[in-house]
């Protein structure tokens, strides 16, 4: 993918009408059914964006929360995919060509961005330090606005009664967050920017891109501009499903703690987004799920376990819906492929009426080690 | 003063009385301080990012410098922004939603 195309041609606004239209369209939809609406609609960041704001503003937030979740992943996507071109030297190559034979617009900006920020950083004016107190002040009472959420929540749960609206306004960071988001956008960002608590709402708030620019990665918001150390030679993601991954694995062989783990990262693994990817093909996911499951841990974890792991997550949920129903059959479909996968690759083929029992037994029979580790 | 120990207690103590399972400390604890050193460093100059990275593992390091960089009351905030953050990600996770 060529990073200067994609980070102009992803950020097309669409009309108003249009997102309006989108709006009418949700308002007739359950969650799911929104989920791949929008899918379909192959709609920019940016539009849904709007569209997550509108319908936040309009009190939707069961709908805007699909939309959330929309952005999420297909901002994940797009730092997946930043993160493995950074990586890539023939593509900086290409990249750098390219940008000697054509450098876009948004380049130039960063570059006088970046300009701004090499000479600005020192001498604060007065009324800049006014508006980053008040800037301070209003996201002290956001804190303390979600510490009195999650103290309700918490008391919700004790009670046995419904948390699904403290949790839905939890989710869209309390009432004030446009408030916030406002203020940061029209505040002098001169202070801001060598600030991490703001930079770390900025980023939330505006899921900015990664760029090179001048042989420096520079993290673009619309607004401003940051260098980043050259020391850090390939970003890690803020998101913290790349975090958790690794985590997963660092700790893959402690199996009841993972195990628990994977059960309780319904989120990360389980229904939605995993329903969505598996259905809609997100690769980056499917092939983040796919390596996690084929390296150690689908044959140390899954290996025998595979039936008692797809029995566990039945259990695990109450009230089945059909999308539950279908996200677990694809998980046990995409068990399955990996089982197959993994046969071939042991054995060179692989029986199309297979029993897994009776391939677990081959495989023990050959695997006096992985033998010993099972029991 | 708050500290990414504290975080991680404090994200541990919610999650267990909110009946839910407890979570490996170390595992928590390395999530939070990453989130912490991404956002600490993208305000630092080379030589303090390179400084951070190699003695993050000193006891207190990371909360120690952030603290002297950039104020108690900045650290502060910072801190309970990724512990607030976290708390509702992973109560999401529990709820399905």
């Amino acid at each position: 993918m060529n990073v200067n195309t994609a980070n102009t041609s992803n950020i097309v606004n669409e009309s108003d009408q249009r997102i309006d239209q989108i709006i009418w369209e949700l308002d007739w939809k359950t969650a799911e059914e929104a989920g791949n609406f929008l899918e379909w609609e192959k709609l920019d960041v940016l539009t849904l964006n709007n569209i997550k704001k509108k319908l936040a503003e309009a009190e939707n937030y069961e709908m805007a929360q699909v939309a959330k979740n929309m952005v999420e992943s297909m901002w994940w996507e797009e730092v997946v995919n930043q993160e493995n071109e950074i990586s890539n030297e023939k593509f900086q190559k290409n990249l750098n060509m390219e940008k000697e034979e054509n450098r876009s617009t948004q380049d130039a900006q960063a570059a006088e961005l970046l300009k701004q920020l090499s000479s600005d950083t020192e001498s604060p004016e007065s009324s800049e330090t006014n508006n980053v107190s008040q800037l301070v002040d209003l996201f002290k009472t956001q804190q303390s606005e979600i510490a009195d959420l999650q103290r309700q929540l918490l008391e919700a749960k004790k009670q046995g009664t419904d948390t699904s609206a403290i949790l839905s306004q939890l989710r869209l960071g309390g009432t004030i967050t446009n408030e916030v988001s406002s203020q940061l956008s029209t505040n002098d960002l001169q202070k801001l920017k060598t600030s991490p608590v703001f930079l770390r709402f900025k980023v939330k708030l505006e899921k900015p891109v990664f760029k090179k620019v001048e042989g420096r990665t520079a993290l673009m918001f619309p607004s401003i501009s940051v260098k980043l150390p050259k020391f850090r030679t390939k970003l890690r993601s803020r998101y913290r499903l790349n975090k958790t991954i690794k985590k997963i694995n660092k700790y893959k062989n402690d199996s009841e703690w993972f195990m628990k783990y994977f059960l309780s990262k319904r989120q990360l693994l389980g229904w939605w987004p995993v329903w969505q990817s598996f259905t809609a093909m997100n690769m980056n996911i499917m092939k983040l799920f796919g390596l996690w499951l084929t390296k150690d841990v689908f044959e140390k974890e899954f290996f025998y376990q595979k039936e008692t792991f797809i029995t566990n997550l039945k259990n695990n949920i109450t009230n089945q819906t059909d999308a539950e129903n279908t996200t677990i059959l694809k998980i046990e479909n995409a068990l399955d492929y990996h089982y197959k996968t993994y046969m071939v690759k042991k054995y060179g083929s692989y029986d199309k009426n297979y029993n897994s029992y009776e391939y677990q037994n081959r495989f023990k029979l050959n695997n006096q080690d992985d033998v010993a580790m099972a029991a | 003063m708050k500290t990414i120990k504290t975080v991680v207690e404090y994200i541990q103590n919610y999650l267990k009385e909110y009946d839910w399972m407890e979570i490996n400390y170390d595992a928590l604890y390395e999530v939070v301080e990453n989130e912490v050193m991404d956002f600490v460093s993208l305000s630092l100059d080379e030589e303090e990012v390179k400084e951070l990275y190699s003695r993050n593992k000193e006891g207190w390091f990371v909360d120690n410098f952030s603290n002297s960089k950039f104020g108690e009351e900045e650290y502060e905030l910072l801190l309970t922004s990724i512990e607030q953050d976290m708390v509702t990600e992973m109560v999401s996770e529990i709820e399905n939603v």
